[in-house]
Protein backbone atom coordinates (compact mmCIF):
# COMPACT_ATOMS: atom_id res chain seq x y z
CA UNK A 1 0.00 0.00 0.00
CA UNK A 2 1.29 3.68 -1.04
CA UNK A 3 0.03 6.95 -0.07
CA UNK A 4 0.65 9.75 -1.76
CA UNK A 5 -0.47 13.57 -1.59
CA UNK A 6 -2.52 14.16 -5.01
CA UNK A 7 -3.56 17.75 -5.36
CA UNK A 8 -3.20 18.31 -1.28
CA UNK A 9 -5.42 15.35 -0.59
CA UNK A 10 -3.98 12.15 0.66
CA UNK A 11 -4.62 9.24 -1.85
CA UNK A 12 -4.13 5.43 -0.62
CA UNK A 13 -3.06 3.18 -3.72
CA UNK A 14 -3.59 -0.46 -3.38
CA UNK A 15 -1.71 -2.88 -5.14
CA UNK A 16 -3.44 -5.37 -7.01
CA UNK A 17 -1.66 -7.81 -4.75
CA UNK A 18 -2.52 -6.44 -1.86
CA UNK A 19 -6.37 -6.44 -2.56
CA UNK A 20 -6.67 -9.33 -3.08
CA UNK A 21 -4.82 -10.55 -0.31
CA UNK A 22 -7.19 -8.40 1.60
CA UNK A 23 -10.24 -9.93 -0.22
CA UNK A 24 -8.49 -13.72 0.59
CA UNK A 25 -8.41 -12.99 4.69
CA UNK A 26 -12.08 -11.77 4.40
CA UNK A 27 -12.48 -15.08 2.66
CA UNK A 28 -11.28 -16.90 5.37
CA UNK A 29 -13.91 -15.24 7.91
CA UNK A 30 -16.53 -17.16 5.87
CA UNK A 31 -14.84 -20.38 6.18
CA UNK A 32 -16.81 -23.79 6.47
CA UNK A 33 -16.69 -25.37 9.36
CA UNK A 34 -13.94 -27.44 10.07
CA UNK A 35 -16.16 -31.09 10.18
CA UNK A 36 -16.77 -30.86 6.10
CA UNK A 37 -12.97 -30.99 5.82
CA UNK A 38 -12.42 -33.81 8.26
CA UNK A 39 -10.27 -35.96 6.07
CA UNK A 40 -7.75 -33.35 5.68
CA UNK A 41 -6.43 -34.37 2.26
CA UNK A 42 -5.93 -31.26 0.48
CA UNK A 43 -7.69 -29.68 -2.69
CA UNK A 44 -10.09 -32.14 -4.87
CA UNK A 45 -7.81 -34.99 -3.44
CA UNK A 46 -10.47 -34.55 -0.15
CA UNK A 47 -13.10 -35.89 -3.22
CA UNK A 48 -10.48 -38.14 -5.48
CA UNK A 49 -8.34 -39.20 -3.02
CA UNK A 50 -6.21 -42.44 -5.09
CA UNK A 51 -3.16 -40.85 -6.57
CA UNK A 52 -3.89 -42.78 -9.62
CA UNK A 53 -6.86 -41.00 -10.38
CA UNK A 54 -4.68 -37.90 -10.95
CA UNK A 55 -1.18 -39.49 -11.75
CA UNK A 56 -0.34 -42.51 -13.88
CA UNK A 57 2.94 -43.66 -14.70
CA UNK A 58 3.34 -46.68 -17.56
CA UNK A 59 6.14 -48.79 -17.61
CA UNK A 60 7.88 -47.08 -20.53
CA UNK A 61 8.11 -44.16 -18.69
CA UNK A 62 4.85 -42.07 -19.97
CA UNK A 63 3.48 -39.87 -17.33
CA UNK A 64 0.05 -38.75 -17.80
CA UNK A 65 -1.68 -36.63 -15.18
CA UNK A 66 -6.09 -36.22 -14.76
CA UNK A 67 -7.76 -33.04 -14.10
CA UNK A 68 -11.31 -32.66 -13.78
CA UNK A 69 -11.09 -28.89 -14.99
CA UNK A 70 -11.44 -27.70 -18.46
CA UNK A 71 -9.04 -25.18 -20.34
CA UNK A 72 -11.36 -22.09 -20.99
CA UNK A 73 -8.49 -20.06 -22.35
CA UNK A 74 -7.76 -19.32 -18.99
CA UNK A 75 -4.37 -21.27 -18.88
CA UNK A 76 -4.80 -24.12 -16.69
CA UNK A 77 -4.30 -27.02 -18.93
CA UNK A 78 -0.12 -24.52 -18.39
CA UNK A 79 -0.29 -24.12 -14.94
CA UNK A 80 -1.36 -27.37 -14.08
CA UNK A 81 1.36 -28.67 -16.06
CA UNK A 82 3.81 -26.80 -14.62
CA UNK A 83 2.82 -28.00 -11.06
CA UNK A 84 2.95 -31.85 -12.19
CA UNK A 85 6.12 -31.11 -13.42
CA UNK A 86 7.84 -29.27 -11.19
CA UNK A 87 7.11 -31.98 -8.14
CA UNK A 88 7.79 -34.94 -10.97
CA UNK A 89 11.18 -33.54 -11.64
CA UNK A 90 10.35 -33.78 -15.25
CA UNK A 91 10.27 -31.34 -18.13
CA UNK A 92 6.54 -30.17 -18.69
CA UNK A 93 6.56 -31.35 -22.53
CA UNK A 94 7.11 -34.88 -21.13
CA UNK A 95 3.75 -34.94 -19.26
CA UNK A 96 0.65 -35.76 -20.94
CA UNK A 97 -2.73 -33.49 -19.66
CA UNK A 98 -5.86 -35.24 -19.84
CA UNK A 99 -8.72 -32.53 -19.17
CA UNK A 100 -12.33 -32.79 -18.15
CA UNK A 101 -13.08 -36.11 -19.73
CA UNK A 102 -15.73 -38.01 -18.04
CA UNK A 103 -14.53 -41.66 -19.00
CA UNK A 104 -11.15 -40.87 -17.76
CA UNK A 105 -10.50 -37.68 -15.14
CA UNK A 106 -11.70 -37.29 -11.74
CA UNK A 107 -15.46 -35.83 -11.47
CA UNK A 108 -14.22 -32.21 -10.13
CA UNK A 109 -17.52 -30.20 -11.39
CA UNK A 110 -17.61 -27.00 -12.46
CA UNK A 111 -14.82 -25.10 -14.15
CA UNK A 112 -15.32 -22.01 -12.48
CA UNK A 113 -14.91 -19.20 -9.47
CA UNK A 114 -11.13 -19.62 -10.02
CA UNK A 115 -11.54 -23.00 -8.06
CA UNK A 116 -8.85 -24.94 -11.16
CA UNK A 117 -6.35 -24.02 -9.31
CA UNK A 118 -6.84 -24.26 -5.80
CA UNK A 119 -8.71 -27.37 -6.36
CA UNK A 120 -7.64 -29.42 -8.83
CA UNK A 121 -3.85 -27.27 -8.66
CA UNK A 122 -3.80 -28.25 -5.15
CA UNK A 123 -4.89 -31.55 -5.77
CA UNK A 124 -1.83 -32.55 -8.56
CA UNK A 125 0.79 -30.62 -6.49
CA UNK A 126 0.38 -33.34 -3.76
CA UNK A 127 -0.60 -35.88 -5.99
CA UNK A 128 2.88 -35.57 -8.20
CA UNK A 129 4.57 -35.26 -4.54
CA UNK A 130 3.63 -38.10 -3.34
CA UNK A 131 3.66 -39.81 -6.61
CA UNK A 132 7.17 -38.90 -6.70
CA UNK A 133 7.85 -39.99 -3.04
CA UNK A 134 7.03 -43.47 -3.76
CA UNK A 135 9.12 -43.75 -6.90
CA UNK A 136 12.04 -42.53 -4.40
CA UNK A 137 10.84 -44.92 -1.72
CA UNK A 138 10.92 -47.93 -4.49
CA UNK A 139 14.50 -47.29 -5.86
CA UNK A 140 15.76 -46.77 -2.19
CA UNK A 141 14.56 -50.28 -1.83
CA UNK A 142 15.89 -51.92 -4.94
CA UNK A 143 18.96 -49.93 -4.50
CA UNK A 144 19.17 -50.61 -0.79
CA UNK A 145 20.50 -46.89 -0.48
CA UNK A 146 18.73 -44.32 1.90
CA UNK A 147 15.88 -42.23 0.16
CA UNK A 148 17.10 -39.09 1.37
CA UNK A 149 20.23 -40.06 -0.55
CA UNK A 150 18.48 -40.13 -3.96
CA UNK A 151 17.39 -37.31 -6.21
CA UNK A 152 14.52 -38.05 -8.40
CA UNK A 153 15.61 -35.81 -11.86
CA UNK A 154 13.94 -36.28 -15.62
CA UNK A 155 12.40 -39.41 -15.19
CA UNK A 156 14.64 -41.24 -13.60
CA UNK A 157 15.64 -41.61 -9.55
CA UNK A 158 19.91 -41.42 -9.42
CA UNK A 159 21.64 -42.33 -6.44
CA UNK A 160 25.14 -40.93 -5.71
CA UNK A 161 27.04 -43.36 -6.84
CA UNK A 162 25.39 -43.17 -10.59
CA UNK A 163 23.23 -46.21 -10.44
CA UNK A 164 19.47 -44.79 -12.07
CA UNK A 165 16.29 -46.66 -12.47
CA UNK A 166 13.53 -45.22 -14.56
CA UNK A 167 9.97 -44.08 -13.26
CA UNK A 168 8.50 -46.29 -15.95
CA UNK A 169 10.56 -49.47 -14.20
CA UNK A 170 9.81 -48.41 -10.69
CA UNK A 171 6.03 -48.43 -10.83
CA UNK A 172 4.17 -52.21 -11.52
CA UNK A 173 -0.37 -52.75 -11.19
CA UNK A 174 -1.15 -51.23 -8.04
CA UNK A 175 1.66 -49.18 -6.86
CA UNK A 176 0.18 -45.39 -7.48
CA UNK A 177 -3.32 -47.37 -6.52
CA UNK A 178 -2.98 -45.65 -2.86
CA UNK A 179 -5.01 -42.82 -1.02
CA UNK A 180 -3.25 -39.63 -1.30
CA UNK A 181 -1.99 -39.03 2.41
CA UNK A 182 -2.54 -35.61 4.39
CA UNK A 183 1.09 -34.03 3.80
CA UNK A 184 3.62 -34.12 1.00
CA UNK A 185 6.96 -33.66 0.49
CA UNK A 186 7.00 -30.72 -1.45
CA UNK A 187 10.23 -29.67 -3.67
CA UNK A 188 11.46 -26.22 -1.83
CA UNK A 189 9.85 -23.42 -3.74
CA UNK A 190 13.62 -21.77 -3.74
CA UNK A 191 14.61 -25.00 -6.18
CA UNK A 192 11.38 -24.14 -8.18
CA UNK A 193 12.67 -24.95 -12.03
CA UNK A 194 9.18 -24.60 -13.63
CA UNK A 195 6.31 -23.16 -11.23
CA UNK A 196 6.89 -19.48 -11.46
CA UNK A 197 8.67 -19.41 -14.67
CA UNK A 198 7.33 -18.19 -17.94
CA UNK A 199 5.99 -21.10 -19.82
CA UNK A 200 3.86 -20.12 -23.16
CA UNK A 201 0.14 -21.23 -23.03
CA UNK A 202 0.45 -25.32 -24.39
CA UNK A 203 -2.92 -24.66 -25.99
CA UNK A 204 -2.29 -21.42 -28.00
CA UNK A 205 -0.53 -23.45 -31.19
CA UNK A 206 -3.71 -25.85 -31.60
CA UNK A 207 -6.09 -22.36 -31.39
CA UNK A 208 -4.03 -20.59 -34.55
CA UNK A 209 -3.99 -23.49 -36.52
CA UNK A 210 -7.58 -24.57 -36.78
CA UNK A 211 -6.60 -27.88 -34.42
CA UNK A 212 -8.73 -29.88 -31.52
CA UNK A 213 -7.79 -27.17 -28.70
CA UNK A 214 -11.14 -26.14 -28.47
CA UNK A 215 -12.30 -29.89 -28.61
CA UNK A 216 -10.79 -31.70 -26.57
CA UNK A 217 -10.39 -35.28 -27.37
CA UNK A 218 -13.81 -35.18 -29.11
CA UNK A 219 -14.84 -35.65 -32.83
CA UNK A 220 -15.09 -32.76 -34.73
CA UNK A 221 -17.94 -30.80 -33.38
CA UNK A 222 -20.76 -29.69 -35.60
CA UNK A 223 -21.81 -25.99 -34.91
CA UNK A 224 -25.11 -24.53 -36.38
CA UNK A 225 -28.55 -25.10 -36.63
CA UNK A 226 -28.22 -27.48 -39.93
CA UNK A 227 -25.68 -28.77 -41.68
CA UNK A 228 -26.42 -28.70 -45.08
CA UNK A 229 -29.49 -26.00 -47.00
CA UNK A 230 -30.38 -23.17 -45.55
CA UNK A 231 -31.07 -22.79 -42.15
CA UNK A 232 -34.44 -21.29 -40.36
CA UNK A 233 -32.17 -18.22 -38.85
CA UNK A 234 -30.40 -17.79 -41.90
CA UNK A 235 -33.62 -17.60 -43.67
CA UNK A 236 -34.83 -15.20 -41.10
CA UNK A 237 -31.96 -13.06 -41.44
CA UNK A 238 -31.46 -12.64 -45.38
CA UNK A 239 -35.19 -11.78 -45.16
CA UNK A 240 -34.26 -9.27 -42.41
CA UNK A 241 -31.85 -7.84 -44.66
CA UNK A 242 -33.98 -7.80 -48.17
CA UNK A 243 -37.02 -6.11 -46.20
CA UNK A 244 -34.52 -3.58 -44.37
CA UNK A 245 -33.20 -2.39 -47.95
CA UNK A 246 -34.29 1.34 -47.72
CA UNK A 247 -35.87 1.47 -44.41
CA UNK A 248 -33.20 2.36 -42.15
CA UNK A 249 -35.72 5.91 -41.75
CA UNK A 250 -38.83 4.37 -41.18
CA UNK A 251 -38.28 4.44 -37.17
CA UNK A 252 -41.00 7.61 -37.14
CA UNK A 253 -43.74 5.49 -39.17
CA UNK A 254 -47.27 5.24 -38.31
CA UNK A 255 -47.49 1.09 -38.43
CA UNK A 256 -45.80 -0.21 -35.01
CA UNK A 257 -44.65 -3.15 -37.51
CA UNK A 258 -42.88 -1.03 -39.61
CA UNK A 259 -40.81 0.90 -36.63
CA UNK A 260 -40.52 -2.87 -35.29
CA UNK A 261 -38.94 -4.01 -38.57
CA UNK A 262 -37.24 -0.45 -38.65
CA UNK A 263 -35.20 -1.23 -34.94
CA UNK A 264 -34.12 -4.70 -36.20
CA UNK A 265 -32.62 -3.70 -39.39
CA UNK A 266 -30.27 -1.49 -37.37
CA UNK A 267 -28.69 -4.79 -36.07
CA UNK A 268 -29.52 -6.39 -39.65
CA UNK B 1 -21.53 -31.14 -57.03
CA UNK B 2 -19.36 -27.80 -56.36
CA UNK B 3 -16.01 -27.48 -57.04
CA UNK B 4 -14.18 -25.62 -54.11
CA UNK B 5 -10.38 -24.52 -54.33
CA UNK B 6 -9.22 -24.03 -50.34
CA UNK B 7 -6.23 -23.75 -49.26
CA UNK B 8 -5.17 -24.46 -52.88
CA UNK B 9 -6.42 -28.00 -53.09
CA UNK B 10 -9.96 -28.80 -54.77
CA UNK B 11 -12.74 -30.37 -52.77
CA UNK B 12 -16.05 -31.43 -54.77
CA UNK B 13 -18.56 -30.85 -52.51
CA UNK B 14 -22.11 -32.29 -52.78
CA UNK B 15 -24.54 -29.94 -51.05
CA UNK B 16 -27.31 -27.44 -51.82
CA UNK B 17 -25.50 -24.39 -53.66
CA UNK B 18 -27.58 -22.15 -51.06
CA UNK B 19 -25.50 -23.92 -48.15
CA UNK B 20 -22.82 -21.09 -46.84
CA UNK B 21 -19.90 -21.77 -46.65
CA UNK B 22 -18.46 -22.25 -43.21
CA UNK B 23 -20.78 -25.46 -42.98
CA UNK B 24 -19.34 -26.56 -46.04
CA UNK B 25 -15.95 -26.02 -44.91
CA UNK B 26 -16.61 -27.51 -40.95
CA UNK B 27 -18.78 -30.87 -42.25
CA UNK B 28 -17.76 -31.52 -45.58
CA UNK B 29 -14.31 -30.02 -46.06
CA UNK B 30 -12.94 -31.52 -42.30
CA UNK B 31 -11.33 -27.87 -41.56
CA UNK B 32 -12.32 -26.61 -38.06
CA UNK B 33 -10.16 -23.31 -37.96
CA UNK B 34 -13.09 -20.88 -38.97
CA UNK B 35 -16.22 -20.94 -36.24
CA UNK B 36 -19.64 -20.66 -36.05
CA UNK B 37 -20.52 -17.68 -33.43
CA UNK B 38 -23.37 -15.83 -34.77
CA UNK B 39 -24.36 -17.06 -38.08
CA UNK B 40 -25.74 -13.84 -39.05
CA UNK B 41 -21.96 -11.82 -40.35
CA UNK B 42 -22.17 -10.09 -37.07
CA UNK B 43 -19.11 -11.33 -34.90
CA UNK B 44 -16.43 -12.26 -37.33
CA UNK B 45 -15.57 -15.97 -36.22
CA UNK B 46 -16.11 -17.59 -39.29
CA UNK B 47 -13.77 -15.56 -41.40
CA UNK B 48 -11.85 -16.59 -44.22
CA UNK B 49 -10.54 -15.06 -47.03
CA UNK B 50 -11.77 -15.74 -50.84
CA UNK B 51 -9.30 -14.19 -53.54
CA UNK B 52 -7.92 -12.05 -50.81
CA UNK B 53 -10.32 -10.64 -49.62
CA UNK B 54 -12.21 -10.99 -46.27
CA UNK B 55 -15.55 -12.52 -46.35
CA UNK B 56 -18.04 -14.07 -43.84
CA UNK B 57 -17.94 -17.32 -44.65
CA UNK B 58 -21.64 -18.14 -41.99
CA UNK B 59 -23.49 -15.85 -44.40
CA UNK B 60 -21.37 -17.21 -47.68
CA UNK B 61 -23.21 -19.32 -50.25
CA UNK B 62 -21.44 -21.69 -51.67
CA UNK B 63 -22.47 -21.22 -54.86
CA UNK B 64 -20.89 -17.90 -55.64
CA UNK B 65 -17.59 -19.67 -54.80
CA UNK B 66 -16.70 -21.79 -57.14
CA UNK B 67 -13.10 -21.20 -59.16
CA UNK B 68 -11.97 -18.86 -56.45
CA UNK B 69 -9.54 -19.20 -54.03
CA UNK B 70 -10.82 -19.60 -50.54
CA UNK B 71 -8.31 -19.65 -47.60
CA UNK B 72 -9.09 -20.75 -44.31
CA UNK B 73 -6.58 -20.46 -41.07
CA UNK B 74 -5.51 -23.90 -41.71
CA UNK B 75 -3.94 -22.30 -44.74
CA UNK B 76 -1.45 -20.10 -43.23
CA UNK B 77 0.45 -22.87 -41.48
CA UNK B 78 0.38 -25.77 -39.61
CA UNK B 79 1.48 -26.28 -35.54
CA UNK B 80 4.55 -28.02 -36.80
CA UNK B 81 5.09 -25.17 -39.28
CA UNK B 82 3.57 -22.18 -38.45
CA UNK B 83 3.22 -19.08 -40.76
CA UNK B 84 4.10 -15.54 -39.95
CA UNK B 85 0.80 -14.55 -38.58
CA UNK B 86 0.20 -17.81 -36.60
CA UNK B 87 4.01 -17.14 -35.40
CA UNK B 88 3.21 -13.57 -34.03
CA UNK B 89 -0.20 -14.70 -32.59
CA UNK B 90 1.40 -17.55 -30.37
CA UNK B 91 4.70 -15.11 -29.76
CA UNK B 92 2.26 -12.51 -28.23
CA UNK B 93 0.17 -15.36 -26.72
CA UNK B 94 -2.93 -13.34 -28.28
CA UNK B 95 -5.55 -15.26 -27.71
CA UNK B 96 -7.47 -16.99 -24.22
CA UNK B 97 -10.26 -19.28 -25.06
CA UNK B 98 -9.15 -18.63 -29.18
CA UNK B 99 -12.82 -19.02 -30.56
CA UNK B 100 -12.37 -15.90 -32.16
CA UNK B 101 -9.08 -16.42 -33.34
CA UNK B 102 -9.45 -17.58 -36.74
CA UNK B 103 -11.11 -14.66 -37.92
CA UNK B 104 -9.21 -12.54 -36.69
CA UNK B 105 -6.16 -13.89 -38.09
CA UNK B 106 -7.82 -14.05 -41.44
CA UNK B 107 -9.10 -10.53 -41.62
CA UNK B 108 -5.37 -9.14 -40.30
CA UNK B 109 -4.11 -11.45 -43.29
CA UNK B 110 -5.98 -10.03 -45.78
CA UNK B 111 -5.18 -6.69 -44.38
CA UNK B 112 -1.76 -7.17 -44.94
CA UNK B 113 -1.53 -8.98 -47.87
CA UNK B 114 -3.36 -5.74 -49.12
CA UNK B 115 -1.46 -3.48 -47.66
CA UNK B 116 1.84 -4.83 -45.97
CA UNK B 117 2.79 -2.07 -44.60
CA UNK B 118 -0.41 -1.10 -42.75
CA UNK B 119 -0.31 1.14 -39.65
CA UNK B 120 -1.80 0.09 -36.40
CA UNK B 121 -4.48 2.50 -37.09
CA UNK B 122 -5.25 0.63 -40.14
CA UNK B 123 -4.79 -2.56 -38.25
CA UNK B 124 -7.24 -1.41 -35.70
CA UNK B 125 -9.77 -0.16 -38.09
CA UNK B 126 -9.65 -3.63 -40.00
CA UNK B 127 -10.41 -5.62 -36.99
CA UNK B 128 -13.58 -3.59 -36.30
CA UNK B 129 -15.89 -6.41 -37.71
CA UNK B 130 -14.48 -8.79 -35.44
CA UNK B 131 -15.39 -9.20 -32.12
CA UNK B 132 -13.48 -11.49 -29.23
CA UNK B 133 -15.20 -11.45 -25.71
CA UNK B 134 -12.26 -12.60 -23.49
CA UNK B 135 -11.15 -9.22 -24.06
CA UNK B 136 -7.42 -10.18 -25.94
CA UNK B 137 -8.01 -7.29 -28.36
CA UNK B 138 -4.77 -5.18 -27.44
CA UNK B 139 -2.43 -8.76 -27.76
CA UNK B 140 -4.40 -9.09 -31.03
CA UNK B 141 -3.48 -5.72 -31.98
CA UNK B 142 -0.13 -6.35 -30.86
CA UNK B 143 0.78 -9.70 -32.33
CA UNK B 144 -0.98 -8.13 -36.03
CA UNK B 145 1.74 -5.06 -35.68
CA UNK B 146 4.23 -7.78 -35.62
CA UNK B 147 3.16 -10.04 -38.34
CA UNK B 148 3.53 -7.05 -40.42
CA UNK B 149 6.60 -6.05 -39.32
CA UNK B 150 7.59 -10.24 -39.93
CA UNK B 151 6.34 -9.57 -43.16
CA UNK B 152 8.15 -6.64 -44.26
CA UNK B 153 11.21 -7.79 -43.13
CA UNK B 154 11.39 -10.36 -45.90
CA UNK B 155 8.83 -13.02 -45.00
CA UNK B 156 6.01 -14.49 -47.10
CA UNK B 157 2.60 -13.15 -45.54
Amino acid sequence: MKITRLGGRQAVKITRREFIAGGGALVVSFALPAPLFAQGLPGALQKTPMLDAWIRVAADGRITVFTGKAELGQGIKTALLQIAAEQLALEPGRIELVTADTARTPNEGYTAGSNSMKDSGTAILHAAAQTRQILVAEAARRLGAPPERLAAQNGEVRAEDGRRIGYGALVAGQTLHVRAEPHSKLVDPAAHKVIGKPLPRVDIPGKVTGGRELRPGSAPARHGPRTRGTSAKLRRAAEIRRACRGRENAGRAEDPARRQLSRRCRHA
Amino acid sequence: MITLNVNGRAHSVDADPETPLLYVLRDDVQLNGAKFGCGLGQCGACTVMVDGEAIFSCITPISVLQNRKITTVEGLGTAQSLGPMQRAFVAEQAAQCGYCIPGMMMRAQALLERRPAASEAEIRAALQPNLCRCGTHMRIVRAVVQAAAAIKGGGKA
